[in-house]
């Protein structure tokens, strides 16, 4: 069956667009242009992945509110933001609110496409065994690659799937010094120095919560991040 | 010169209130003045009608009127002040206040003439006769009938009446004191005259230096109209004698008929046509009015006073010496005795209050008689006028105290509002380029308050304008970013779809291209309000100022490569308060700029100073020179200093960008010309 893809985005083109990408890689897609309409159509069935738009037409903050109506109906449903604005504090509610990724509209639909299919993955390994190969442990840090997890001294961290991405580049390779350009590579994102700032802040902070010690992540200034060995 | 000043100058001409006030007073005072010189001149006039109506009063004999002439030998005598003693000696008499031409006095005694005083008193002739004698012989008690005795020092007094009557007596004594006094035949003094007896003359002898003085008096009537004195030594030769000469008097039926006609603190005065004092009457008190005003005593001297004093010079004459109590010589009776009538001021003098003095003639008939003098204290007008300017000055001195005043405190205050004002004006861009501060006083209803108000309205446009133009990137990033998200998503859509012809193919990847690159000018243009964003979010923590710096310039030399890094750090650590990502993202921006203006294989020398108090973090370059015209300006938003050749793009944020992170870490940014000109340095200095 194919995995249906709902895209709540006001800008017909865009929408378009991105519908005709998604159905090309098979997936089933239904697309909405306002909140209301979307939401209707969510409470008779959920769709298995949520590509919103901040912005819908006359409600500036429209995306946030379905976010947060979706997240009410299931805690799993991956839930992606696809804006234009790309200010952090747009970002960091957004995330806040339960996406799981955030994401500006610069994002080639090739990146997209890889995102979302990460989502998928991320969802169908939960529920198959962990497979080891693709299990990185770094002291506390347990990455499972398969199921796009992380945790840190066995609590799940929660992170982004760019957070994810991040973390995994830089624990794949301890000690290697990551510039800003191969992080932005390993997340499939392009994103512009600060902003890879802010989500390293993120990260620590996530990190932080579990463990207020937490200082493996390096900044080598002008360089990159890389992960030092506790 | 200050507004506040100027309208302190302006306010001063309040001090022409009083100025007006002394004009007006000034006024004031010579209407008052000519009041009462006309009142005076009035009574003046009255009395000498009264006075005229009794012309025998005035003169006892023609003669006195028409020949008398004291250089001449002609005696006058003046009613005098008070009794003298009999007593031989002439102190109590008094002295003409000025020399008296025919009038003897003491010193200018001649021994070939005696000197003679004569005055009146009440009803009776004073005489006092001083003569030069080698020796003095005395009668005897007891002188025979005959008169043949052994002969004596004596002075014969002779008169003569208007009807050429003349009568002599014979005047000795047997020793100083009381006279021997006996009516004698002339021609024989010696031999007294029996019928006559008594002689109503009384008197006392007196021996001096050089002779003797004889002192008498008796009833007036007893001297005649002329009179002459005779010195007799013991052989009854002349010794010394004055010519017949008339005899002129004052007239105690006048003094009292003034006493009775003349007003209340009035002095009145009667002088003959030649200025001879014949009656003086009344007294002048001087004046003490009770005034609320302590210091302005006509007799009183006070520093408040002599300032009156010295701003209103009086009209008045100085005093002059009239030669009272024989006459009266001087203004304004010298123009009465000639027939004009006049009025004058006279100052304070001699114990006596300043009076005003009116003079006018007496007429009898065509004819002259005299001139009546009539003198008044004028203090009581000088005091009106100055209690009324005391007042005046006192008042306008409160007020131009209370004016200047609350100029000055309005001055005070408008000036502030204007300083306030202009102050508001230049600190309302903010050094980044903002319009922060908001205008004061713009809900006054005045002038000052509608200047407020559209300074308030401009600067509400300005900062309206500046808002749109720092925002207008990101919006316009906002805002372009959907139709290129369209654009781009469509290409990617087009180059999924069934193989494109080769032609096709790389017109899509040029799109693509293009649109890759519109989409970096977009994240650009967003840069310096991400930055501000992060900066609000950015926590201070404690880092190596020295460390981050090295770091940065192993990492400079590997992606600048078209460039020679070079860095220069002192080793000790420089910790400070802040955040190292930042401080990594400003030299980012300081070395792409840098390494844009210097030529390749150029040094870009990024180094740290620590002193005591500040971090110096530089980067130097060789290169063009700061274009003078911005050089202030260069850190400010969308300033930029290159020209628009460029192939990437300039919104001229880069440098803005440092100063936001600059100003993060308190510190202060600033471009200058290397001091040989060849590049620039850009420092930035963080307290430590």
């Amino acid at each position: 069956m194919k995995k249906v893809i709902a895209i709540v985005e006001d800008e017909p083109a865009i929408r378009d667009n991105y519908a005709a990408a998604f159905q090309r890689h098979g997936y089933a897609v239904r697309a909405y242009g306002a909140r209301k309409e979307a939401l209707e159509a969510f409470r008779l069935r959920l769709p298995d992945l949520a590509v919103i738009d901040v912005g819908l037409r006359d409600e500036p903050e429209g995306g946030f509110e379905l976010c947060r109506d979706l997240r009410s109906m299931s805690a799993e449903l991956p839930i992606i933001f696809l804006t234009a604005r790309d200010s952090e504090l747009d970002a960091v509610s957004g995330l806040r609110l339960g996406a799981d990724d955030y994401l500006t509209k610069d994002l080639s639909l090739t990146h997209l496409l890889a995102r979302v299919m990460a989502l998928f993955r991320r969802i169908d390994a939960l529920t198959q065994p962990s497979n080891r190969d693709q299990i990185i442990a770094r002291g506390p840090l347990l990455i499972d690659a398969a199921r796009l997890n992380a945790s840190w001294r066995e609590k799940p961290l929660g992170l982004t799937l760019t957070e994810f991405w991040i973390v995994h580049a830089l624990a794949k390779n301890p000690g290697h010094v990551k510039n800003r350009q191969q992080l932005m590579d390993a997340a499939n994102v392009v994103l512009d120095d600060n902003t890879i700032t802010s989500h390293v802040k993120r990260i620590r902070r996530k990190f932080q919560a579990i463990d207020a010690a937490f200082d493996n992540i390096e900044t080598m200034y002008g360089m990159g991040y890389r992960w030092k060995e506790g | 010169m200050s507004l506040r000043a100027k309208l302190v100058l302006l306010s001063l001409l309040t001090l022409l209130l009083p100025w007006a006030g002394w004009r007006y007073a000034s006024e004031m005072e010579s209407t008052l003045r000519r009041g009462q010189e006309q009142a005076l001149l009035t009574t003046a006039e009255v009395l000498s009608r009264v006075v005229a109506s009794e012309p025998e009063l005035l003169y006892r004999t023609r003669e006195a009127r028409e020949l008398f002439d004291p250089t001449h030998g002609d005696l006058f005598a003046p009613l005098l002040p008070m009794q003298p003693l009999v007593d031989g000696f002439a102190d109590e008499w008094p002295a003409p206040a000025r020399p008296v031409p025919g009038v003897q006095s003491s010193d200018q005694q001649s021994p070939s003439q005696p000197l003679i005083k004569l005055g009146v008193h009440d009803r009776s002739m004073h005489m006092y006769v001083e003569v030069a004698a080698p020796a003095v012989v005395y009668d005897l008690p007891h002188t025979d009938e005959t008169g043949r005795g052994p002969g004596a020092t004596r002075l014969i007094v002779l008169t003569r009446d208007e009807f050429e009557h003349e009568r002599a007596w014979s005047i000795s004594a047997v020793a100083p004191g009381p006279l021997l006094v006996h009516p004698c035949e002339i021609g024989a003094p010696w031999r007294p005259l029996t019928e006559d007896a008594p002689a109503r003359l009384t008197g006392v002898w007196r021996e001096t230096a050089h002779g003797y003085a004889i002192e008498l008096k008796g009833p007036v009537n007893l001297f005649g109209a002329q009179l002459s004195v005779h010195a007799l030594d013991p052989q009854n030769n002349v010794q010394s004698q004055t010519g017949l000469g008339w005899l002129h008097t004052g007239s105690e039926l006048l003094r009292q008929r003034l006493e009775q006609y003349a007003p209340n603190d009035i002095r009145a005065s009667v002088v003959d046509v030649n200025g001879w004092l014949l009656a003086r009457a009344g007294s002048i008190r001087a004046n003490t009015p009770q005034t609320s005003y302590p210091g302005l005593r006509e007799d009183s001297e006070g520093f408040v006073r002599s300032v009156y004093r010295m701003l209103f010079a009086r009209k008045q004459t100085p005093v002059q010496p009239y030669g009272l109590p024989y006459g009266m010589w001087g203004p304004p009776v010298d123009e009465a005795r000639n027939g004009r009538t006049r009025a004058i001021w006279f100052e304070e003098a001699g114990g006596e209050p300043s009076i005003v003095r009116a003079a006018v003639p007496v007429r009898y008939g065509e004819r002259n008689l005299g001139a009546l003098v009539i003198e008044q204290p004028g203090e009581q007008l000088a005091l009106v006028r100055e209690v009324a300017l005391t007042r005046l000055l006192n008042m306008t001195f409160v007020a131009t105290v209370f004016t200047v005043l609350v100029t000055l405190v309005f001055a005070a205050r408008l000036s502030h509002r204007i300083r306030r004002l202009s102050r508001a004006a230049s600190t309302a861009l903010t050094p980044e380029g903002r319009i922060e501060a908001s205008i004061p006083g713009t809900s006054a209803a005045d002038e000052l308050g509608a200047l407020a108000r559209s300074y308030d309205m401009l600067l509400n446009r300005v900062k309206e304008y500046t808002n749109y133009l720092q925002t207008l990137g990101s919006k316009l990033s906002h805002e372009l970013r959907t139709p290129l998200t369209i654009v781009s998503s469509s290409l990617e859509n087009l180059a999924s779809e069934a193989p494109l012809p080769q032609a096709a193919q790389d017109y899509v990847t040029r799109a693509r291209e293009g649109a890759h690159r519109a989409h970096a000018i977009l994240t650009a243009m967003s840069e310096a309000t991400r930055v501000e964003q992060s900066i609000e979010h950015t926590e201070r923590t404690k880092f190596d100022v020295s460390e981050v710096l090295r770091n940065i310039g192993e990492a400079y030399r590997a992606s600048f490569h078209r460039h020679r890094v070079e860095v220069e750090v002192a080793d000790p650590p420089c910790w400070a308060l802040g955040s190292p990502e930042l401080m990594a993202q400003m030299l980012d921006k300081l070395m792409d700029n840098a390494a844009d203006f210097a030529p390749p294989g150029a040094p870009v020398t990024l180094s740290l100073e620590c002193d005591a108090r500040t971090y110096r973090i530089s980067v130097r370059n060789e290169g063009p020179l700061l274009p003078p015209q911005i050089n202030d300006r260069l850190f400010e938003s969308l300033v930029s200093g290159r020209g628009s050749q460029a192939e990437k793009p300039h919104l001229g944020l880069g440098l803005y960008i440092v100063r936001l992170i600059a100003d993060f870490h308190h510190g202060t940014v600033a471009a200058a010309n290397l001091p040989d000109e060849t590049g620039v340095i850009v420092t930035v200095e963080l307290p430590r």
